[in-house]
């Protein structure tokens, strides 16, 4: 109360200003028609555009929130629509997850969800985003995992062009998180900005045919043999929340026989 | 208190004057106003308490808003006058400082100084005034009737400080250093 009365004290004449402008005020008001006039249309005009304002903060939280159970709903129903593409023949097992860290936050290539061992995720599951690759789970905690991003300097990925193109690698390009690069791909081949490219299935992360990105650019002197194809992701990293995950039992049977010691030469 | 005498003397003659007769003064299609109630605030002493000018310049602006009908638009006026007026005085250079008590002279703190001075004050008060009677759509009338109006006031306070306000010679044989002159 004492700080109330010291506050009151140093800003009394503003206080009086204000309370004085506020009589004249309402005098005018009383007085002229005009102003009475101009400080009800005012008035509406404020009370107008305050309703405006706080319904479109409201509309805004609104549409957050539907676009978040949206993105959720959108994530299930693409893992429901992985596994029952070969439910019949080779099921591979599905779920979707929540992205708690995101590449591309701090230069960082590694990504982080919220699925880890309990429910059924171990190293080498393949991650997709809104039906594109995005990535690949290198280690686990009880309930968190460690994804390895296509844009991962060190990292390789097997891709061909379209669905029946070349193959080669994929390699990220360095200090982007929207785009990679593809090499091997001899000039031989025609290729197009707008074309897909998809995955092959080679590297045993995932399945064959799954998109990846689409042809950005092509660079490359053309007395080389070999043409590198700039490829805009699908996965947006920035700004994606929920992603799918996609396990196979045959990866890890087929990786327990690559690495077997009896193979070594 | 007999230093006051004179200013509220002063203040009294300038309202009556304001409301008996120069309210009746509109030249120029009523881009020229008169305003001499603002010569008596002029008057104010400098170093009184800032809310004192506040709540003088209210009092002024409410009885000449009584006085004329003008419903609020002189207490406005004259309530950001008096917000605004130490600050005012605060821009005219002095010889010596302004003092305290020290009334703004021609005579003393100089010509020029003191159309300025009256220039800020007279600018602001109809700025405001000029400004709640026209409303955003005549902002270009209100800026020439500022104009106007506030070269028409200081011209006629000049010339009243020029009239009524000259310093008193005094008996110079008293204070001469050459007493044989």
């Amino acid at each position: 109360m004492r700080n109330l009365f010291a506050l009151l004290a140093r800003t009394h004449r503003w206080i009086l200003f204000f309370a004085l402008w506020g009589v004249a005020f309402g005098w005018m008001n009383t007085t002229y028609s005009h102003h009475r006039t101009a400080l009800a249309s005012w008035s509406m005009w404020t009370s107008r555009s305050w309703l405006n304002t706080t319904g479109s903060i409201q509309n805004w939280i609104q549409l957050t929130e539907s676009n978040r159970l949206i993105m959720l709903e959108n994530s299930q129903l693409r893992a429901e629509l992985e596994s029952s593409k070969e439910r019949l023949t080779n099921p591979w097992k599905t779920g979707y997850a929540k992205v708690l860290r995101s590449p591309g936050w701090g230069g960082s290539p590694w990504m982080v969800l919220n699925r880890g061992g309990y429910d059924g995720l171990k190293p080498g599951v393949g991650v997709l985003s809104l039906g594109f690759a995005a990535g690949r789970v290198v280690d686990t905690t009880a309930h968190e995992s460690l994804v390895l991003s296509l844009i991962h300097p060190e990292a390789q990925w097997s891709v061909r062009l379209g669905r029946d193109g070349q193959s080669g690698r994929m390699v990220a390009k360095d200090g982007d998180v929207r785009r990679v690069k593809v090499l091997d791909i001899p000039w031989a081949n025609l290729v197009l900005p707008g074309d897909t490219i998809m995955t092959t299935g080679f590297d045993g992360v995932f399945p064959a045919d799954i998109p990846v990105g689409v042809v950005e650019d092509v660079i490359g002197n053309e007395a080389d043999e070999f043409q590198t194809v700039i490829v805009l992701l699908g996965a947006n990293y920035p700004s994606f929340r929920h992603v799918v995950w996609l396990q196979h039992q045959r990866n890890s049977r087929i990786d327990s026989l690559s690495y077997a010691i009896t193979n070594s030469p | 208190m007999s230093s006051l005498l004179p200013f509220f003397w002063t203040i009294v003659c300038a309202f009556l004057s304001q409301v008996l007769l120069f309210r009746y003064g509109i030249f120029w299609g009523g881009y020229g106003l008169l305003a001499v109630h603002i010569y008596g605030l002029l008057k104010m002493p400098v170093g009184w308490p800032p809310t004192t000018y506040l709540i003088l310049t209210a009092l002024m602006g409410a009885m000449m808003d009584v006085a004329c009908f003008t419903g609020g638009m002189h207490l406005a006026a004259s309530t950001t006058f008096g917000m605004v007026y130490p600050a005012i005085t605060s821009t005219i250079p002095s010889r010596e400082g302004l003092r305290q008590g020290h009334v703004l002279n021609p005579h003393y703190d100089g010509w020029s100084n003191y159309a300025a001075f009256a220039s800020l004050g007279l600018a602001v008060y109809w700025g405001v005034l000029f400004s709640l009677q026209n409303g955003w759509p005549l902002v270009g009338r209100t800026l020439g009737q500022t104009a106007l109006s506030t070269l028409l006031n200081v011209a006629a306070f000049l010339l009243i400080q020029g009239l009524l306000n000259r310093p008193s010679q005094g008996n110079q044989r008293n204070v001469s250093a050459y007493p044989w002159s």
